[in-house]
C-alpha cells in the first residue's frame, strides 16, 4: 500500500520536474534564426561560397589540379586560363568555378599556396546576384564575381556567431578577469575563481 | 435583464422577438425550439474559433518549449495559419477508398465531430450562458463523450484498412476503460455538491469552496482520465503520430480529416471547460473572496453609462473568469503533450485499472461517508491533502532507481566478474 502510494508520489514528483523543464525553456531564448529577415551571424572560420583574390594569385594550377569534380563544361570544376606575359610571368586571363557541380570540399583553398583561394561567407550568393538559375551554365562564376563574394573573415566573429546561442542552451564565454589578461594565459589561481564563480 | 434567470435560449428567443418579424414567420420563431437552435449556432459560432485557434495555441507553445517559434508567417503572430490549412484541407481531394463503406465512412467524422460539440449545449460559461441548463448535466456529458468510440470504431472498420482497424480496438480498450474512472470521478463533485446540473455545482462551489480544494486526488485522478478518454499525450496511442501513422483515420483527408482534428482539440477545450466546472468554481472569481474587491467590481459596473451595458457586462464578466480558468488548463494539457513521452499500451491499461480505478473508488467511498455522516467537507480537505502530501513526500524522498543492470546473453562474455551481486530494479508500477 504504503509502495503504491510512494510510486504515485514518484510519478507527481517527476511529472512535476519535467514540467518544470518545459516551463524553463518557453521562457528562454529561441535558438530559432528567421533567416531572410533576420541577419545569421557568421564564425570567421565559416566555410561558404569561394572568394578569389586576383592579386595573390600566382597561377600555379595547383587548385585546378586539386579539384576532383568534373565540371558541366569544363574539363574540372575549376579552369583557369592563362597566357606567358613579361619576364616569362604566367598572366591570369580567367579563373572559372563551376556552381553546378562544386562540391565546397575546399580541397582547393588548402593547395593554394598564396591564400588567394579562401572561403567566403556567402550562403546563397546573393552578393554576385546570382541567388538561383536557370541554367546550370550561369552557375559558372568568373574571377570578377569570385572576387566580389565575401571573405569568411570580413564578416562576423566568434563573439557574433555566439549572440545565436547566449541565453539559450550554451553557456556564454566567460570574459577573462583583469589578471588573466594582464598574465596573458589562465594562471591556476584565476582558474580556480572562474570555477568558484560558475558555481556561485 | 435580471441576472440568474436568463439562459443563452431564452436570450435568443428574446432577440428573435425583438426583431420585428412579420406574423406569418413569427409564430415559427416564437417556437421554443428555434431559441435553442439559435442559441446552438451562436454557441457553434462561438467554440470553432475557439478551438481552431487552440491549434494555433498549441503549435506556437511547443515552439516555444522546444527553443523554436512556431508558426509565425502566415498573418500576424501566425494567426492565419489554421485558417489556411483549413482552407487547404477544403479544397483538397474527398478520398473515399475503393473497398470502404462509402455510407459509413463518410458519416462516422460528422458522429466524432457532433458528439464532441453537443457536449457544449449543456456546458455553461456563466450564469446565464448556457444553451440548457441540464439537471442531469453530469450524466449526458458522460453520455454524449462516450460516443466518441463508436465514431472512432465506425471510421475505421468501414475504410476497410487492417491498421486503422488495430488502431481503433486499441482506441476502444483505452476510452472504455477510462471511462469507468472518468465516471467515478465526476461523481465526487456531483456527491459533495448533491446535483448534477452543472450550474448547481458551480453554485455549490462559490458557497462552500472550490472542489479542487477539497478533493485534490479526485482532481487529479479526473484530469489523468480524461485526458486518456480523449487521447491526449501521453495517452494518445491511438494517433501515436511518431509511431504508426494516424491510427484510425489514416484512410481520411480533406475535410473529413479535418472534421477529426477539430474533434479532437473540442474534447481538449471540453476537458478543460468541464474541469474548471467541477472542480475550478466555475466562473467563481477567486479575487472576490479579498474583501473590498467585489464593491471595487460593483462600483465599475454601476459607472457604465447604459444599463443594458450594466447587464451585459454582468454577465460576460463571469464568462470572461470562466474561459481565463479554461484556457489555463488547456495550456497545461499542451504543456503536460510537450513534456510527456508516450505510455506504453500495457502501462496505460495498468495505470487505467491498478490505480486510476482504485483511487477514484476509494475517494468516493471516503467522500460518500462523508457526505452521509455530515461530516465537515473541510476535514474532507484534510484528510485529501494530508494523503496527497504524503505521497508527494514519499515520492520525493525516494532515492534515485539505480539503472536495469544487463542481462547477459548466453554465448557472450561476461559484463561484470562473476558473482558481482546485480542491483535489482526498483519498483515499477
Amino acid at each position: 500500500m504504503i509502495r503504491i502510494l510512494q510510486d504515485i508520489g514518484y510519478t507527481l514528483v517527476s511529472i512535476g520536474k519535467g514540467m518544470a523543464v518545459t516551463l524553463v525553456n518557453l521562457f528562454r531564448r529561441k535558438q530559432t534564426v528567421q533567416y531572410p529577415s533576420q541577419e545569421l551571424l557568421l564564425p570567421p572560420s565559416f566555410r561558404g561560397g569561394l572568394h578569389f583574390d586576383e592579386e595573390k594569385c600566382i597561377v600555379c594550377e595547383l587548385c585546378e589540379k586539386a579539384c576532383p569534380v568534373p565540371g558541366s563544361r569544363t574539363e574540372w570544376t575549376i579552369e583557369m586560363f592563362h597566357h606567358i606575359g613579361e619576364n616569362k610571368k604566367r598572366q591570369l586571363d580567367e579563373f572559372f568555378i563551376d556552381y553546378s557541380t562544386c562540391i565546397n570540399c575546399y580541397l582547393c583553398v588548402d593547395v593554394c599556396p598564396t591564400d588567394a583561394l579562401v572561403p567566403g561567407s556567402s550562403l546563397e550568393h546573393a552578393e554576385i546576384d546570382a541567388l538561383a538559375a536557370y541554367d546550370r551554365s550561369r552557375l559558372i562564376y568568373g574571377k570578377d564575381m569570385l572576387g566580389r563574394m565575401p571573405r569568411s573573415d570580413a564578416r562576423g566573429s566568434f563573439e557574433r556567431a555566439h549572440e545565436h546561442v547566449k541565453g539559450g542552451y550554451m553557456p556564454a564565454p566567460k570574459p577573462l578577469s583583469e589578471e588573466e589578461q594582464a598574465a596573458g594565459e589562465r594562471t591556476p589561481a584565476a582558474e580556480e575563481a572562474r570555477q568558484a564563480g560558475k558555481a556561485g | 435583464m435580471p441576472h440568474y434567470q436568463y439562459t443563452l435560449t431564452t436570450v435568443c428567443q428574446w432577440l428573435l422577438e425583438k426583431l420585428g418579424l412579420p406574423p406569418a414567420t413569427a409564430a415559427v420563431f416564437s417556437h421554443p425550439l428555434a431559441g435553442v437552435l439559435g442559441a446552438a449556432i451562436l454557441l457553434f459560432l462561438v467554440i470553432l474559433p475557439i478551438v481552431t485557434y487552440a491549434i494555433w495555441w498549441l503549435r506556437r507553445l511547443l515552439g516555444w518549449m522546444q527553443s523554436r517559434l512556431g508558426p509565425n508567417r502566415v498573418g500576424p503572430a501566425g494567426l492565419l495559419q489554421t485558417p489556411a490549412d483549413a482552407l487547404k484541407l477544403l479544397t483538397k481531394e474527398d478520398i473515399i477508398p475503393a473497398l470502404a463503406d462509402r455510407w459509413v465512412f463518410t458519416i462516422s467524422p460528422g458522429i466524432v465531430f457532433v458528439s464532441a460539440f453537443l457536449v457544449y449545449v449543456t456546458l455553461p460559461f456563466g450564469p446565464a450562458l448556457v444553451v440548457k441548463d441540464l439537471n442531469v448535466g453530469v450524466v449526458y456529458i458522460a453520455a454524449i463523450t462516450s460516443l466518441t468510440v463508436i465514431g472512432i470504431m465506425l471510421a475505421a472498420w468501414s475504410s476497410n484498412n487492417k491498421y486503422a482497424l488495430i488502431a481503433a480496438f486499441r482506441s476502444a480498450g483505452q476510452m472504455v476503460s477510462y471511462e469507468v474512472p472518468l465516471a467515478l470521478a465526476l461523481l465526487g463533485p456531483v456527491m459533495l455538491a448533491q446535483s448534477l446540473s452543472l450550474k448547481g455545482l458551480v453554485a455549490a462551489q462559490i458557497s462552500g469552496g472550490w472542489f479542487v480544494l477539497i478533493q485534490p486526488i479526485m482532481f487529479l485522478g479526473y484530469f489523468c482520465a480524461a485526458l486518456a478518454e480523449n487521447n491526449v499525450t501521453p495517452f494518445d496511442i491511438v494517433e501515436a503520430e511518431s509511431e504508426i501513422v494516424a491510427g484510425f483515420h489514416i484512410e481520411y483527408s480533406g475535410m473529413k480529416f479535418a472534421l477529426f482534428f477539430l474533434a479532437e482539440f473540442a474534447n481538449t477545450f471540453t476537458v478543460a471547460c468541464l474541469s474548471t466546472l467541477l472542480f475550478l468554481g466555475g466562473w467563481h472569481n477567486p479575487l472576490s473572496l479579498i474583501p473590498g474587491v467585489s464593491a471595487l467590481g460593483q462600483a465599475a459596473l454601476d459607472r457604465l453609462p447604459a444599463p443594458f451595458l450594466r447587464d451585459l457586462a454582468a454577465q460576460l464578466w463571469p464568462a470572461a473568469i470562466f474561459f481565463a480558468k479554461a484556457f489555463f488548463l488547456v495550456s497545461v494539457v499542451f504543456w503536460l503533450r510537450a513534456t510527456l513521452p508516450r505510455v506504453r499500451i500495457d502501462q496505460l491499461m495498468g495505470f487505467g485499472w491498478k490505480v486510476l480505478i482504485p483511487l477514484t473508488l476509494a475517494n468516493l467511498l471516503v467522500t460518500g461517508l462523508f457526505v452521509a455522516f455530515g461530516w465537515s467537507p473541510l476535514a474532507l480537505a484534510g484528510v485529501n491533502w494530508v494523503i496527497l502530501l504524503a505521497c508527494l513526500a514519499l515520492g520525493a524522498a525516494r532515492r534515485r532507481v539505480p539503472p536495469p543492470t544487463r542481462t547477459r546473453v548466453p554465448g557472450t562474455p561476461a559484463l561484470r566478474a562473476p558473482g558481482a551481486a546485480s542491483t535489482p530494479v526498483e519498483g515499477s508500477l
